[in-house]
C-alpha cells in the first residue's frame, strides 16, 4: 500500500515538472511574475531607500568621527603647508637680506618690523635692534630693494625708524641715468616727490632714482624709487615729478640697519 | 590695582593699535582705538579719570608715533573738554549714542591731526590716499563703535565685580 502511494506521489511530482517546462507552466511563470515582480521592485526599492537613509542620515556615527579624523588630519595639513610656504618666503627674504651684506662694504644688523606708526598721517616703525645691537640715532635702514629711512630714536632693545615716505623725510637723490640732482621727500600715502628737479632737466617716466650720499645719511647709489608722474608747468624753475618708491612699505617685515656708515663718511670713505 | 587695569588696558590697546590692526588691514586704516577709551572714561568715569587717562595714553601714543610730540595728548584733551561739557546733556547709556560720540571723536581727532600735518608738512594737499583715510577712519569707527563699547562695559563691569570696590558697573545707566 505504502509502494502504491509513493509510486503515486513521484508520478504526480515527475507529472508536475513536466508540466512546469512545457509552454502553459511558462506562460503561468510570466503570469506570475508580471503580477509580483512590480510589488517586489517596490518594496525592494523601499528597502534600499530606508538602507540608504538610515546608513547615509541616521546611522552615521562612524562617518563623524572618520569626518572628524579626515577633517582633523587635513587641517594639520594645511598649517604645516602654511608653515612651509612661510618658511620658503622667510628664506627667500633672509637670502635677499644675506646677498645685500656680502655685496656691501658695510657693516649691517638684520632687525625686525615690531610695531607700525599709531598715527596714519605719519610713518615710522619700531625694529627689534636697539643700541645694545650697535644701532644709533641717523644710522640709515635699507633692504635689498632700496632704502627704508634712518633711525630716529633708539633704546637699548628697539629702534625707531623714520620711514622714506614720512613727510618729514628727506634723501639728497639722483636720477640715475641723466644724473639730474633732487631731494626726494615723503609725500602723503606710499608715495614720495622728487623737488628741486629744474624744468629743463630730462626725466622720464620709469627713470631710476638713487641716492647720491650727499646728505650725509645714506650711502651712495641706493637705490630710492622710479619715476611714476612727471609734470612740467607753464611757468616756475622745477618740474613736479613723483616716484614710487622700491621697497614696498606695507609689507615691510625685516629690514637692515648700517652700522658703519657714518664712521667710514667721518673717515673720509 | 583698578588704576594698574587701566593701565594695562591701554597698553594692550596701543600694541593692538599698532601691530594686529595694522596686519589685519594694511591698506584700510581703522580709527584710533584710544578714542573709545578716553571717552568711555570721560563719559562713565568722570572727568578725572578721563583726564588721567587721556594723558597717560597721549604720552604713549605721542612717544610711539612720529608726529610731533604733544599731538595725541592734546587731541584727547580736546575731547575731554567737549565731551565733559556736551556729557550732562546727552543720555549716553546704549551703544548707539556712544558710536555717534565716538565718530564724532573721531572726526575732532583727524581735524586736529590734519592742522597739525597742514602745518607741519613742507606742502600739503588733499591727496585721494588722505581722503580714503579720513573715510576709513570714520567708517570703521561707525562700524565698530558699538562692539567696542560692548567690550569696555562688559570688561569694565566685569573688573569691578573682580575687585569689589563697589559691586555692578559703575555710572552705566
Amino acid at each position: 500500500m505504502g509502494a502504491v502511494i509513493l509510486i503515486a506521489l513521484n508520478a504526480g511530482i515527475f507529472s508536475f515538472q513536466y508540466i512546469r517546462k512545457t509552454s502553459m507552466g511558462d506562460s503561468a511563470v510570466r503570469a506570475v511574475l508580471s503580477i509580483v515582480s512590480p510589488l517586489q521592485e517596490a518594496i525592494t526599492a523601499v528597502e534600499n531607500f530606508t538602507g540608504r537613509l538610515w546608513r547615509h542620515y541616521f546611522f552615521l556615527i562612524e562617518v563623524a568621527a572618520q569626518n572628524d579624523y579626515l577633517k582633523k588630519s587635513l587641517s594639520l595639513a594645511s598649517e604645516e603647508n602654511n608653515a612651509c610656504k612661510e618658511a620658503i618666503l622667510e628664506n627667500h627674504r633672509l637670502r635677499a637680506l644675506v646677498g645685500l651684506q656680502a655685496r656691501t662694504p658695510f657693516k649691517l644688523v638684520a632687525a625686525e618690523v615690531v610695531a607700525r606708526d599709531t598715527s596714519p598721517w605719519y610713518h615710522t616703525i619700531v625694529i627689534n635692534k636697539g643700541r645694545a645691537a650697535g644701532v644709533a640715532v641717523g644710522l640709515p635702514v635699507v633692504m635689498p630693494e632700496g632704502i627704508v629711512g634712518h633711525v630716529l630714536t633708539a633704546s637699548l632693545k628697539y629702534a625707531k625708524v623714520l620711514l622714506m615716505t614720512d613727510c618729514n623725510s628727506a634723501v639728497d637723490s639722483i636720477i640715475q641715468r641723466t644724473r639730474t640732482r633732487g631731494i626726494t621727500r615723503g609725500a602723503s600715502g606710499q608715495s614720495c616727490v622728487f623737488d628741486y628737479a629744474l624744468r629743463t632737466a630730462d626725466i622720464q617716466v620709469g627713470d631710476i632714482v638713487v641716492s647720491s650720499g650727499l646728505d650725509g645719511i645714506y650711502p651712495k647709489g641706493l637705490r630710492v624709487g622710479h619715476v611714476s608722474k612727471v609734470v612740467r608747468g607753464n611757468s616756475g624753475l622745477f618740474q613736479d615729478i613723483e616716484l614710487i618708491p622700491c621697497v614696498d612699505f606695507a609689507r615691510l617685515e625685516e629690514v637692515m640697519v648700517i652700522l658703519n656708515f657714518a664712521k667710514q663718511d667721518s673717515n673720509g670713505g | 590695582m583698578r588704576y594698574l587695569i587701566y593701565f594695562l588696558t591701554g597698553i594692550l590697546l596701543i600694541s593692538l593699535q599698532t601691530t594686529l590692526v595694522h596686519a589685519l588691514a594694511p591698506f584700510i586704516f581703522f580709527y584710533d582705538l584710544m578714542i573709545p577709551f578716553v571717552v568711555f572714561f570721560i563719559l562713565f568715569r568722570g572727568g578725572g579719570e578721563g583726564l588721567i587717562a587721556s594723558v597717560f595714553v597721549g604720552c604713549a601714543m605721542d612717544t610711539l608715533s612720529g608726529a610731533p610730540f604733544g599731538v595725541y595728548v592734546f587731541s584727547y584733551l580736546w575731547l575731554v573738554l567737549l565731551f565733559k561739557n556736551v556729557k550732562p546733556y546727552l543720555q549716553i547709556s546704549d551703544s548707539t549714542l556712544f558710536q555717534v560720540v565716538v565718530v564724532c571723536g573721531v572726526f575732532i581727532e583727524l581735524t586736529i591731526f590734519g592742522v597739525v600735518y597742514a602745518l607741519s608738512a613742507p606742502s600739503f594737499y588733499f591727496s585721494r590716499s588722505i581722503i580714503w583715510m579720513m573715510f576709513t577712519q570714520l567708517f570703521s569707527a561707525m562700524i565698530f563703535g558699538p562692539f567696542v563699547f560692548v567690550l569696555f562695559q562688559k570688561g569694565f563691569g566685569l573688573m569691578e565685580n573682580l575687585i569689589d570696590e563697589k559691586p555692578g558697573p559703575r555710572r552705566f545707566s
